[in-house]
């Protein structure tokens, strides 16, 4: 049992030690995103092989020992690939859950504890972005600001936040009928300070659970517009866009298209584990 | 012991195994209920009533709970040597149990007479005394067209004297209130016809006066129907109105057991002597009320001493040393205090 | 009473919802491009002058915003959505004679969804913290964290190029030809017209996409049943049932699944949305020739009004479903009606 001084870092350790999942998912996780820095900041130098360059093994070579995921048509290694296109996605979900976390977060505690008109607009607005498929609205949003992956993120971050806003206005709504909030509320301290101090910090818990699970979400939606080409900066290498370029490889080289969706399909499952991990760990700590 | 007790509890203990160390919930507890009779067994919160309810209906989830020693007598019958699925036969047709919650204790998604239907094709399948002929369920299926399920169903209601039974039959349970849920609770327990009918803290989460009605109810049931009830409860006010007998348990054990008249004229134990006095009571308006000193003990700890002695005012070295036994002090008013023996 | 007056109004925040899509479509049409024409005609809008001048003049181009929202309105409501190069043929038209074929594999997807679904979240419930229980939870867990297309593509290789069990796309075999259009759902069709072959040959190809998106999606069924019987298992009427000495089969299937069941119909609107996501992969993939292989050729060839009209049309499938979970959840639930 690892102790720290200080106390918000102290019950962040024993959330994410809580139970197997926890550990094994943060296991997963931080593997993935230190190697997902390293990746961003070191460049090629890191992989086994140049991403980009052609004919560095046989075309449509099988995995073996030299090429963990084999080569594809034009003689590169996918491996080296996968690995160089992993901060895209890395980077993207957690910057779209980051900011809609916050933002969310915001108008939702605000709504629930104002009430009135303002929470009345915001049910009803998200009321209408849910009826959209968020992979739809995206694609819609993409077509007007153009292809690129900044772009693509632009397009997340406008559609993604409203379910922490519902989360949020349904916290804020609990905690805002707790007794420190009256007692607060009755000492005469504004509003504002009420929801930044009070409020805020206890909503932010339980939706942490939802976001873990929610990164995975937003990577297996940008995997699917960077499948439909949304994102494409050729040559350069993208899970979801190298799947559908070796789609028609299936059965003369099958390893080329799955391994980059087994792949994205794995770094799901990780964000899941430990996601469900936290969710039973935030609920323990609610309790107790 | 008594030849036509209903119930007959002897040296019963039960322990729950935890974590953080083993609990004797149930301390050589005994105990018996005659036919027609309504007994309550009082005392605070822990002291065990309710897991002896539970052990009696064979409720209680084993592990963590288990049994050390002692018998649960039914008409004779060791409840305790019986397999579960023969347990189950005896459930709800010769003992039957209602909870404190009534809120929450129906289903929500049945109707309220199909609830009570039920109750009483269980019954029917069961024959209505017997055990064994539960196996008999498609020899004899229910011959009654569907006016004389109805008309059972109403009967169930009116004996629990639920207004306009007609419509509340066909009623969800969230329509309800909670009194009258409570009766429906009532009259499916009794509409099995059991010998003993166990409710735990069956008026506490109703306001007082719906509380009064149905105690009264209740009361009035067990002559009609011809059942014996144990009633689990923490307020010694609520056990006076309505119980034949009173068994004060105290940490586990029933440390005073006698009619209810007895035990309110003169109380023998220390604990019994304290819970009367802190009965508010109407007619002795300025006096101040007289908790007792100290809180109940960890019961984890089982010391060879009496359990009530760090609270006792009136405790004795001998208190300490060894603990006393439940013995008659006069007919059937029993105690376990050094003080009278 | 209460569920008529339930009904009323949630139609009435589902029609309220679908202005709010029509707003956001139309403000992302205008976005486009400073030419208003080219969400509505692509690049027709320069092939054919005198198409873009009616269009001008029906739409009110020329005038201010509030005004051609009115009749951008009044346009979608009598059926125009524009026109497509990509088709050749008015986008209403195409989405006409493409949208069966994605209705008819969300239906089989739905049905699959709950056949897979179901036993398994029962299952993992009446086995709770045993082997079963943990072996499911992988398997959902693997199900929903999979792409479509990781699905789609894995169940084309195994089940079409392994086993050579099922065609690889279309949606109908080379050979047989459609029935005549009566409802546009070919496989109604093919049973009005009383010819079994064609059906079962339909059903054998909308098989592989809707089972690609069932094990995308079973998993939410699963998951939320689990927990859900878990959570009844502990209440106080299951334990009053128990008191009456029924059998723990009678009380976990009768008392305690009919409880459970609720949580899964709050589930249905999730499940739509994500069906219809999960339709563009599947239908690329098998080359079923539905709304989703539509949009994403519309994509292709950035034809603007056919992706707008689609979204708008998949937010119009997914009000209307939710507006028949909600009602389901009312039948279901007799408390929610008088909310």
């Amino acid at each position: 049992m690892i102790k720290v001084k200080n106390p918000r870092i102290q019950s962040v350790i024993e959330l994410l030690t809580y139970n197997n999942e926890t550990k094994l998912g943060f296991l997963l996780v931080s593997g993935l995103v230190v190697s997902a820095i390293v990746i961003a900041l070191t460049g090629i130098s890191v992989l086994p092989y140049d991403p980009i360059k052609q004919n560095v093994g046989p075309a449509l070579g099988a995995p073996s020992l030299q090429h963990l995921f084999g080569t594809d048509i034009l003689g590169r290694d996918v491996f080296s690939r996968i690995l160089y296109a992993t901060p895209n996605d890395v980077f993207v979900s957690f910057v779209v859950v980051g900011v809609s976390l916050l933002v969310g977060a915001l108008l939702g505690a605000t709504a629930g504890y104002r009430g009135g008109l303002l929470d009345e607009a915001l049910m009803r607005y998200t009321d209408i972005i849910f009826a959209i498929p968020a992979l739809v609205l995206a694609i819609s949003i993409a077509v007007i600001l153009g292809p690129g992956i900044i772009h693509m993120m632009y397009a997340l971050l406008i559609i993604w936040w409203p379910p922490y806003a519902r989360l949020a206005r349904g916290e804020a709504l609990r905690v805002s009928h707790q007794n420190y909030i009256e007692a607060a509320k009755a000492s005469g301290i504004g509003s504002i300070r009420i929801l930044t101090r009070h409020v805020l910090p206890n909503i932010l818990t339980p939706m942490l659970a939802y976001a873990t699970i929610d990164i995975g979400s937003v990577v297996i939606i940008y995997a699917g517009l960077s499948y439909l080409g949304l994102s494409i900066r050729p040559p350069l290498p993208e899970w979801g866009a190298m799947v559908s370029a070796y789609q028609d490889y299936l059965v003369s080289a099958p390893w080329l298209p799955i391994f980059p969706a087994l792949v994205i399909g794995i770094v799901v499952v990780a964000f899941s584990i430990l996601g469900d991990g936290l969710r039973d760990a935030v609920e323990a700590a609610r309790i107790g | 012991m008594e030849d036509n007790s209903v119930l007959n509890v002897d040296q019963l203990s039960i322990a729950y195994e935890l974590k953080t160390g083993a609990v004797r919930a149930v301390d050589n507890v005994s105990m018996s209920i005659r036919p027609h009779e309504l007994v309550a067994a009082v005392g605070e919160s822990g002291c065990g009533k309710t897991t002896l309810g539970l052990s009696i209906i064979g409720l209680l989830p084993s592990p963590p709970a288990k049994y050390l020693s002692g018998e649960v007598n039914f008409h004779g019958k060791n409840l305790l040597s019986l397999a579960p699925d023969e347990m189950r036969l005896y459930r709800g047709t010769e003992i039957a149990m209602i909870f404190q919650e009534p809120m929450t204790s129906l289903n929500p998604v049945f109707k309220i007479g199909d609830q009570i239907q039920e109750a009483i094709a269980l019954r029917d399948s069961r024959g209505k005394k017997g055990v064994a002929t539960e196996r008999n369920r498609s020899a004899s299926p229910s011959r009654s067209g569907t006016n004389t399920k109805r008309k059972q169903i109403i009967d169930v209601l009116n004996l629990v004297r639920i207004p306009d039974p007609e419509r509340v039959a066909d009623r969800y349970p969230f329509e309800l209130s909670g009194g009258m849920r409570q009766r429906v609770m009532i009259g499916i327990a009794l509409a099995q016809k059991p010998s003993l009918l166990i409710a735990d803290e069956p008026t506490t989460a109703l306001d007082v006066t719906t509380q009064a009605q149905v105690l009264k109810l209740m009361k009035g049931l067990m002559e009609e129907v011809d059942t014996s009830i144990l009633m689990i409860t923490h307020d010694l006010a609520v056990a006076s109105q309505v119980a034949d007998r009173i068994a004060v348990m105290y940490a586990g054990q029933i440390v005073e057991d006698g009619e209810v008249f007895d035990l309110f004229s003169h109380p023998l134990h220390p604990y019994t002597q304290g819970l009367l006095a802190c009965i508010p009571s109407g007619s002795k308006e300025g006096m101040r009320l007289k908790p007792i000193q100290g809180s109940t003990p960890d019961l984890r700890s089982i010391p060879a001493a009496c359990k009530f002695a760090p609270r006792c005012p009136y405790v004795m070295k001998r208190c300490e040393a060894a603990k006393p036994e439940l013995t008659i002090k006069e007919g059937s008013h029993r105690v376990a205090c050094y003080l009278h023996e | 009473m209460g569920l008529l007056s339930f009904v009323l109004r949630r139609l009435g925040l589902a029609v309220f919802v679908l202005l709010g899509v029509a707003i956001i479509t139309f403000i992302l049409s205008r976005s486009i491009s400073a030419n208003p024409l080219v969400a509505w005609l692509g690049r027709a809008a320069s092939m054919y002058p005198d198409l873009a001048a009616a269009y001008a003049e029906k739409y009110h181009l020329n005038d201010p915003l509030y005004v051609q929202f009115y009749y951008y309105l009044a346009g979608l409501l009598q059926g125009d959505l524009g026109y497509s190069v990509l088709k050749g043929r008015p986008v209403a038209v195409a989405i006409r004679e493409t949208l069966p074929f994605t209705l008819q594999i969300a239906f089989f997807a739905i049905v699959l969804t709950l056949v897979i679904g179901i036993p398994l979240g029962v299952l993992a419930g009446k086995y709770h913290r045993k082997a079963a229980d943990y072996g499911i939870r992988a398997f959902y867990l693997a199900g929903v964290s999979s792409p479509a297309f990781l699905l789609a593509l894995f169940l084309l290789l195994v089940l079409t190029y392994t086993f050579r069990l099922l065609p690889s796309g279309g949606a109908l075999s080379p050979g047989v030809s459609a029935p005549k259009p009566i409802t546009g759902f070919i496989m109604i069709d093919s049973l009005l017209e009383g010819n079994a072959s064609t059906f079962v040959d339909a059903l054998v190809h909308v098989i592989m996409p809707s089972l690609a998106l069932a094990l995308g999606v079973f998993g939410y069924v699963t998951r939320v049943l689990r927990a859900s019987i878990l959570e009844v298992m502990r209440t106080n009427y299951i334990r009053s049932a128990r008191a009456k000495g029924l059998d723990e089969n009678t009380i976990f299937f009768k008392h305690a699944l009919r409880n459970a069941m609720i949580s899964v119909v709050t589930l249905a609107s999730l499940l739509v949305t994500w069906l219809v996501t999960g339709t563009l992969f599947a239908e690329t993939i098998f080359t079923y020739p539905g709304a989703g292989q539509y949009l994403v050729q519309a994509l292709s060839s950035l034809d603007y009004p056919s992706i707008l009209a689609i979204t708008l049309v998949f937010a119009a499938i997914i009000v209307a479903s939710n507006l028949a979970a909600d009602i389901l959840y009312a039948v279901v639930d007799p408390e929610i009606r008088l909310q």
